[in-house]
């Protein structure tokens, strides 16, 4: 690897070129290329695989390096992921790696400013800090919160640091944020985490209902293989079911909008119309389905120290039907505004024989006050009718980060989970100190907080010490102002360890320089089950260290080098090895390192040389009892999938006379998350250069706001000024406001609401109630 | 802005007509050592060895006589044509996908009804242009690839430069034998269809083929896929 080069080494090469660029020059004011050029040729570049670093569809790349440097991408047409297409963020994620602002120092507080130190002086720091808040507040006093975007031996190490050597359950992930809900519909409905099926369902279905998903904007290259399906197969219908039209509706062949919440009432319809048709797959109910009802009028944690636990009741099919009596189309068309005549349409197409279907969804369902009951009902849709598990047929719940999947679900960096399990398990306890090597009593029984909770706690002082990795809550918390201020008071110690400057990075207390992506070796795993591998391609900058590392360096200081033993040449490989004994066996096994290396991926369970696409069902997994049938539910006791009785409750706030507007707040194709990355991306900025609120133009006519006008948004928790946005990507209907939440210097989450979905713990960015001023122009210059 | 784009283009290509007069001697004086076209073949390029040089971006520039074919290929209607230089300001790297250099507006946003125009090309009276052809019509997310390129405002800046650096423009090299057909200078992922962008009044002339109606592109050219010579015995990796 050659080491990192200087600016200066560049512009000698470039001189070095120089026949090249005199005969651009030729003409003088014209130069070829945006960029300033190496002295290699597009022959001379080395193109290396890797997963790309933004979202959770896991492309696969093929960065082209020349020079010591990455210099371009490509997608990798072996991937079965993106079969050599990427999107526009992968296209240019490299560029991500050399904003001129990057974190090359470690940092530390001195007398209220941030002072350049060597970085192994910031380790000891920080250890130093950790063992004087535990020996002053105890374990519990100190945490980490990271990321689905860590590798997954970043999250391993933090796992085994924490819950295995120090002794506290204070994990979590920013994946709390977005994929909790996903993870608690799966382990209701199925007993085990994950989708059942794969992205190859896209190559068999003919039906496709998006729920919630921009799927054009937000997952754009599997979003490209459904419009590929469609244009060979064109029987193939797409169906968006929304709160707001964008590209997606746009695209698909019928656009549906609901209002927020009432998809828990249309889904229970389709339920409802499926059943009254006759269109049950009677055998497969029979068979393979437990029908269930759970807790209801469950809260929404806006208050600390809420406590929800759900609690299952038996039922049958005649109990379920009664039950859906409340949700005939007709009753729902006057909740949901979805006319009674879309819903048939809908119950049509799952009910149809010769349709096969995929649901697809992402944070719409997932970031919802009842986020694991909506991700239930669509399974119920999908157990009535049979169609799961199978080539074509199957609800896909799709994720948004890196490894959100790979690291925060599998190795299960959540208060709650071990890397296999969960910490209330006496046997999964015994496991993790088993393979840890750490006293089994090490491993605390009880889940401490999860990640309202634990900002919650930062503010209250019950913990004191907050080691922040690859994420910037920052930005992304809800009902910022609390957990901003109460980072900040007195007493309380912030790491935050990052590859830019950030809001986070502001309010830490020590800033550790990270190695970013293909600076490290490293796996991600995806939204389809797919680990993906890669070699460090590149040196990182100054003193940057991987999250791996920087834990590794920790845990020793701390007096943990016999669970931290690894020499840093083989470190990810082994720490892959000892990490892959926790998933021994047909249920989730993993691939040894060297098939990773030489794969673009492997879907597990890795079962006997073979990838398992497809869980559950007979004919395909080898984990599935075949003598139970055609579909093995291993994942609950009873091996049936669970169907959950689930009714429509309204949000924790509604608009109403003085806040008459719905906010709903999500993302742009072009930014990765809080922007810190691709806001430095030339190409990704210019595209989207700061935050907007995207209205109805009925509703701007009404207030008198044009186009770029300045407008003002007030909530009960804050306000924020920003541009309106008529005509842009999408379009929200009358009463409803939607804002991305990229833009650092525009916080849409000082206004949303910190409600959660009492099961999941995951917030809901999607619905609060704001009121929309239109600023004069004095008052949008002063703010 | 755009305007003052143009003008300079223009100033190029007449200072390329200008040439024209000096270097034609030259051309016909036939020293390129090229196999020559028949002549009855439109536009009248003028042999073989010649559409290597006019394929060769940096060699037009260092080769004058190339540069006396570019007003051949001047539209009558003095529409500009797209260069090298509009060419790769839309690039961040040799095969980045361009950004869109036009407003996307309400409609395109949401529609993405690009191949209206994209797909077969021809002259836009919206943008007096002739519009560049896409190799890749089946992709429909057009967007997902190709940006917007919005005017930065003041106070709306980057969060921070950057210090990006790329590799060279391709540029052809000498083929093996002289008037041999020259090896791609470029991979062909998303652009296998070759015509799109080296045929057409939307090409960049520097780039264009001197005979399009041969089609089958990679009967001759092939792409250049390793620095590396054949060794016997030397592995895959």
């Amino acid at each position: 690897m050659t080491a990192s080069v200087t600016r200066r080494d560049f512009m000698r090469r470039m001189a070095r070129g120089a026949a090249a660029t005199a005969a651009m020059s030729m003409i003088p004011g014209v130069s070829f290329g945006a960029w300033e050029a190496l002295d290699a040729d597009t022959s001379d570049i080395d193109w290396r695989k890797t997963p790309c670093r933004f979202c959770g569809v896991g492309c696969g790349l093929l960065v082209g390096l020349a020079g010591g440097r990455a210099v371009a991408v490509k997608g990798d047409p072996a991937s079965p992921v993106n079969r050599g297409l990427a999107c526009v963020k992968g296209y240019h994620s490299v560029q991500a790696l050399y904003g001129s602002d990057r974190l090359t120092k470690a940092m530390v507080r001195r007398n209220g400013k941030m002072v350049e130190v060597p970085i192994q002086e910031a380790l000891d720091i920080v250890a130093a800090k950790m063992q004087e808040t535990i020996e002053t507040h105890g374990k519990d006093a100190v945490s980490i919160y990271g990321s689905g975007q860590w590798t997954i031996p970043d999250g391993y190490v933090a796992s085994k640091l924490f819950k295995g050597a120090i002794g506290t359950n204070n994990v979590e992930a920013n994946a709390r944020l977005c994929m909790a809900s996903a993870v608690t519909g799966f382990l209701t409905s199925f007993g085990l985490d994950e989708p059942m099926g794969c992205y190859e369902d896209i190559d068999h279905a003919n039906t496709f209902v998006m729920w919630g998903n921009n799927m054009a904007e937000m997952h754009p290259v599997l979003f490209s293989r459904v419009l590929d399906r469609r244009l060979r197969h064109p029987d193939t219908l797409i169906v968006d079911i929304a709160t707001r039209t964008t590209r997606t509706s746009h695209a698909a062949d019928r656009s549906i909008l609901f209002r927020p919440q009432t998809d828990l009432a249309v889904a229970n319809a389709i339920c409802h119309e499926i059943i009254n048709n006759g269109w049950v797959n009677r055998d497969f109910v029979d068979r393979h389905v437990a029908f269930k009802a759970g807790k209801t009028d469950i809260g929404y944690g806006t208050e600390d120290g809420f406590a929800f636990k759900d609690a299952a009741r038996d039922l049958d099919l005649a109990d379920f039907r009664e039950f859906l009596q409340d949700y005939t189309p007709e009753k729902v068309e006057r909740i949901s505004g979805v006319a009674a005549d879309d819903i048939r349409y809908l119950a049509a197409l799952y009910g149809d024989p010769a349709r096969k279907v995929v649901s697809f969804w992402c944070m719409g369902m997932n970031q919802h006050t009842r986020g694991t009951w909506i991700n239930n009902l669509v399974y119920n849709i999908h157990l009535l009718t049979g169609k799961i598990s199978q080539p074509g047929n199957g609800p896909f719940s799709l994720t948004g980060q890196p490894s959100a999947c790979g690291t925060v679900r599998e190795v299960g960096t959540l208060t709650h989970k071990l890397p296999k399990g969960v910490v209330m398990n006496p046997k999964h306890r015994e496991l993790a100190a088993r393979i840890w090597d750490v006293p089994v009593d090490n491993i605390p029984a009880k889940p401490t907080y999860h990640t309202v909770e634990m900002f919650r706690a930062l503010d209250r002082g019950d913990v004191r010490f907050m080691w922040i990795q690859v994420t910037n809550p920052m930005v992304t918390m809800p009902k910022l102002k609390r957990y901003r201020d109460g980072a900040q008071k007195e007493g309380r110690f912030v790491v935050v360890s990052d590859v830019y400057p950030t809001p986070t990075t502001d309010i830490a207390d020590v800033i550790l320089p990270s190695a970013m992506w293909i600076e490290r070796e490293g796996l991600y795993g995806n939204s389809e089950r797919r680990t993906q591998q890669f070699d460090q391609l590149l040196e990182p900058p100054g003193e940057a260290m991987s999250d791996t590392w920087q834990l590794i360096e920790v845990a020793r200081r701390l007096g943990f080098e016999k669970q931290f033993p690894w020499s840093y040449e083989t470190h990810i490989r082994d720490i892959w090895e000892e990490y892959r004994r926790f998933h021994d066996g047909a249920r989730h096994g993993m691939a040894p390192y060297d098939v990773l290396r030489r794969q673009p991926g492997v879907i597990w369970p890795y079962v006997n040389g073979r990838s398992t696409q497809w869980r559950y069902n007979t004919d395909l997994d080898p984990a599935a009892d075949a003598s139970l049938g055609q579909f093995d539910f291993y994942g609950k006791p009873d091996h049936r999938a669970w169907l959950w009785q689930r009714p429509y409750e309204p949000p924790a706030e509604s608009p109403d006379t003085e806040y008459p507007f719905w906010l709903n707040t999500g993302r742009v194709l072009e930014h990765w998350h809080t922007g810190s990355m691709t806001r430095r991306v030339p190409t990704l900025h210019r595209a989207v250069p700061h935050a907007y609120v995207e209205m109805h133009p009925d509703d701007a006519r009404r207030l008198g706001i044009l186009d770029g006008d300045s407008v003002r948004l007030v909530s009960r928790r804050g306000r924020l000024d920003l541009p309106a946005r008529l005509d842009g990507r999408g379009q929200p209907p009358t009463g409803q406001v939607f804002v991305p939440f990229f833009d650092e210097s525009l916080l849409i989450n000082e206004l949303t609401l910190d409600a959660f979905c009492p099961i999941s713990k995951q917030p809901d960015y999607k619905k609060c109630a704001v009121r929309v001023e239109r600023l004069n122009a004095a008052e949008a210059r002063d703010g | 802005m755009a305007s003052h784009r143009g003008w300079k283009i223009l100033g190029t290509v007449m200072l390329m007509a200008a040439l024209i007069v000096v270097v034609g001697e030259v051309l016909r004086a036939g020293d390129d050592g090229g196999l020559r076209a028949p002549d009855h073949r439109a536009p009248a390029y003028d042999g073989g060895i010649l559409a290597v040089v006019l394929a060769d971006g940096a060699a037009l520039r260092a080769d004058p006589k190339a540069a006396s074919l570019a007003p051949l290929m001047q539209p009558a209607s003095g529409v500009p044509l797209r260069n090298l230089a509009t060419f790769y300001a839309r690039r961040a790297y040799p095969g980045a996908p361009p950004v869109v250099p036009h407003a996307v507006d309400a409609n395109i946003n949401r529609t993405q009804a690009c191949n209206v125009c994209h797909e077969k090309g021809g002259f836009t009276p919206k943008y007096n242009a002739y519009v560049p052809v896409t190799p890749h019509p089946q992709y429909r997310n057009c967007l997902q690839c190709h940006a917007q390129s919005m005017a930065v405002s003041e106070g709306m800046e980057s969060l921070a430069d950057n210090d990006w650096l790329s590799v060279r423009i391709p540029s052809l090299h000498r083929p093996a034998l002289p008037g041999n057909p020259p090896p791609m200078p470029h991979g062909l992922q998303l652009r296998q269809s070759c015509l799109s962008c080296h045929a057409g009044p939307a090409a960049v002339p520097d780039v264009r083929t001197s005979h399009p109606e041969r089609v089958n592109c990679q009967q001759c050219h092939v792409p250049r896929n390793t620095q590396e010579v054949f060794q016997r015995g030397g592995g895959a990796g």
